[in-house]
């Protein structure tokens, strides 16, 4: 009898895996954690099927502060990007885009590292955006003694999301913002952030949408008191359909490249009247 | 898949080799004659001609248009305590670090601070 302990043990535990390996295998990605890959001016963990296009319009409008002379901002000078972002392979993006300001062109990859499972054999999603910004201003701006490497900055982030339910999914990150130049009495080079995002589907194509991003201390170099963390919110409604995604907010920054709202958001108050409306609209093709 | 690996390491590598710490040096400018008396007509309206009124136009918010200029400036955007505070300086100012889009050449902030400190007049 003893003989035969081991072999059934063995026989046992092979057995137990083998049923868990089928499991994971059987366990599919949790259904549309986000509708696309933007959330406001922040990124989610979502990465379309491969080969698909994406054309990508964000645009926010001027602060409130003018009240009614240019009706809370629609009427003041105003950001803009337009981007494009293609899905090469599974769960790999990559982008390219323009925004206003200081004309930078953003070149950008994304990849989806984990996806949350409906077994939750894989409780959360975790994804890896960066972006590489190139200034096309000209070269006077950048001082007297420019180089080419003047022009760039950039923005890492790691981001961790999980869908609760059917309805809500919350994502969180830290993130890495730096500028190749700075002008050190005001700015800093450098800057650790961190992030809370999220989604609430209300009704069938609607969806209540927030971002919170706060910038850190850490790695802050320069101490002048004009050079505020404040945190850049948005709160916003997303209307979406099979190819696209409308989204409509009021929010802090009117900076839209995240190391800009990072690491160069210039506002000094935190008041409501420094908000303004924005909009971000997808269209997709695959 | 190990392709894309390798594309990925040598885009981080890539971007962590072209990470640098330069600061940003003010060009130097032979110093301005501070007794000519500058022009708000003649000076300062032209540089907001050729900088400002593509956006700060007749459509709404600030309008930087000649003859309505003056009068969204003075006394709003002007601080008379602190000349370089000023916000029609400071949002433009090349070494100032507002992200507006547009800024003054180092030539032409000298010009509009310079009015500014001679009692920003509509001459």
């Amino acid at each position: 009898m003893k003989k035969l302990i081991l072999p059934l043990l063995i026989l046992l535990v092979v057995t137990v895996f083998a049923q868990e390996e089928q499991e994971k295998k059987k366990d599919r990605p949790v259904a549309e954690p986000f509708f696309n890959g933007y959330l406001i001016d922040a990124q989610t963990t979502v990465i379309q099927d491969p080969k698909t296009l994406e054309f990508i319009i964000q645009h926010k409008f001027g602060t409130f502060e003018n009240g009614s002379e240019d009706i809370w901002g629609i009427y003041n000078s105003a950001n803009v990007r337009l981007g494009l972002d293609y899905v090469v392979y599974e769960n790999l993006q990559v982008g390219w885009g323009l925004t206003r300001t200081d004309m930078t062109h953003d070149f950008n990859v994304k990849y989806t590292i984990l996806e949350q499972t409906r077994k939750n054999t894989i409780p959360v999603a975790v994804g890896f955006y960066g972006n590489m910004g190139i200034s096309q201003k000209p070269k006077d701006a950048f001082g007297a003694e420019y180089v080419f490497t003047d022009r760039m900055s950039y923005f890492g982030q790691l981001i961790i999301g999980r869908k609760f339910g059917d309805r809500a999914t919350l994502q969180t990150g830290v993130s890495y913002s730096h500028f190749n130049q700075a002008k050190i009495a005001t700015q800093d080079y450098s800057r650790i952030g961190v992030h809370l995002n999220g989604r609430v589907k209300i009704t069938e194509t609607g969806s209540f949408i927030f971002n919170y991003d706060q910038p850190l201390k850490a790695l802050q170099l320069t101490r002048d008191p004009q050079v505020k963390l404040n945190p850049n919110i948005a709160i916003g409604w997303e209307i979406a359909t099979a190819t696209h995604a409308f989204q409509i907010y009021a929010s802090y920054s009117q900076e839209i490249l995240p190391q800009y709202y990072m690491a160069r958001e210039t506002k000094e108050e935190f008041e409501f009247e420094q908000f303004n409306i924005g909009f971000t609209i997808t269209r997709m093709w695959n | 898949m190990k392709k894309i690996y390798f594309i990925v390491v040598l885009g981080i590598l890539g971007i962590t080799y072209s990470c640098t710490y330069n600061e940003f040096v003010i060009e130097e400018l032979p110093p301005i004659d501070t007794t000519i008396v500058i022009s708000f007509i003649d000076t300062i309206q032209p540089i907001f001609d050729s900088k400002c009124v593509k956006c700060h136009g007749s459509a709404g918010g600030l309008n930087l248009e000649a003859g309505n200029s003056y009068a969204n400036i003075v006394p709003d955007r002007i601080n008379e305590g602190i000349h370089e505070e000023s916000l029609i300086y400071k949002k433009s100012d090349p070494a100032g670090t507002d992200s507006h889009s547009t800024k003054y050449s180092a030539e032409e902030a000298q010009l509009v601070l310079l009015w500014i400190e001679q009692g920003a007049e509509n001459n």
